[in-house]
């Protein structure tokens, strides 16, 4: 029952926040997504990580309430998550490969770990 | 920490929190929507009633019972295509055929989409011992939730049997848990798989004339035109 799944989970009470559906949120993050992966830049690159992490976090609710609240599987959904993972690790080798976090003196590559631990 | 690294970090937390925010707001909303709609309007009261004026009612039937041609719409409390066939296929059979007395339609109540069928099909049963099974059918399916996802609840069906005309609900309560009623739907059961029915709504149009099988929701004069051809 494919679509039956998906219609229980797009009737439920978690198909939307305050009267706003969760395929237009959807299709928003999608197309800033997009944007990021147009834009050049630390910008760029800093939307690409931030959708992938909101994207990430909230497909795992999902996958939550449909498990455990609405007990129906979407397999679209699924898909969805399953995307929202691929585009944090982009998002995250995007930043990493430019050398966002290196220290701002321009330190070699492991001046990354260097800066993890020197917080103060 | 970098200038850039710090941004980052800022960033991730104040999504963080917007998804956290959003989650809650799913929550809270949730429930609030969920009590709104639970009491729901139950709709086609009117029009049944309007449907099944002065006809003879009896069991699961509709029209005279001495008519030539025997119509039996094998369905699923479930199936959206038997809603469909409720909207454009019954009212042109019983305004035309069995208004005139040349056809009787019964309903037969199967259950194989999954549990809100067999509530529904139990439902149906219980009316049809006041003999309103077809009229609370028809009411049922102007009231037809999504496949499966529990929308069939003792409320819905309990707001159906109050908006079906002359139900007496109480009686029809009682009757719903009873053997008789799941006697009923198993008999079903059994003339569905005599008569091959694989598919709902399946027609199955008996006179003189021979049999007809029918499935789908036609349109109402492809089911007329056959009790024509057997009556």
């Amino acid at each position: 029952m494919i679509g039956g799944g998906c219609a229980t989970v797009q009737n439920s009470d978690y198909a939307q926040i305050a009267g706003v559906s969760l395929s237009y949120l959807g299709f928003i993050t999608y197309a800033v997504m997009l944007v990021s992966a147009l834009l050049p830049g630390f910008l760029g690159r800093l939307l690409g990580l931030i959708t992938g992490v909101g994207g990430v976090l909230f497909s795992l609710w999902l996958l939550y309430a449909e498990l455990f609240l609405i007990e129906a599987i979407c397999p679209w959904c699924m898909a969805s998550l399953v995307v929202m993972i691929l585009a944090l690790a982009v998002g995250i080798w995007r930043i990493i490969a430019a050398g966002d976090l290196r220290s701002d003196d321009g330190a070699p590559p492991d001046g990354m770990d260097r800066a993890g631990a020197a917080g103060t | 920490m970098s200038r850039k690294g710090w941004l980052i970090g800022g960033a991730v937390v104040i999504v963080v929190a917007v998804v956290v925010a959003l989650i809650v707001v799913s929550v809270s909303g949730g429930d609030s929507s969920g009590d709104a709609s639970s009491p729901a309007e139950t709709k086609g009261g009117t029009e049944v009633a309007a449907l099944v004026k002065g006809l003879p009612q009896a069991d699961f039937a509709i029209g005279k019972p001495g008519a030539p041609v025997t119509v039996r719409e094998f369905i699923d409390p479930q199936c959206p295509v038997c809603k469909a066939a409720s909207e454009k296929t019954i009212p042109g059979i019983i305004n035309g055929p069995v208004k005139d007395g040349t056809a009787r339609l019964i309903i037969e109540p199967l259950t194989f989409i999954g549990s809100d069928s067999s509530s529904g099909a139990l439902a149906i049963a219980a009316a049809a011992q006041q003999d309103r099974g077809f009229a609370y059918t028809e009411v049922l399916y102007a009231n037809q939730g999504q496949e499966n996802s529990g929308w069939a609840t003792d409320e819905v069906l309990t707001g159906i049997a109050a908006a079906t005309p002359d139900l007496d609900v109480e009686a029809w309560k009682t009757a719903r848990t009873g053997d008789a009623a799941a006697n009923a739907v198993f008999a079903s059961s059994d003339r569905g798989t005599a008569a091959g029915v694989s598919a709902t709504p399946t027609f199955v149009v008996s006179g003189p004339g021979g049999t007809k099988v029918i499935t789908g929701a036609v349109e109402s004069s492809e089911v007329n035109s056959a009790i024509e051809a057997v009556s």
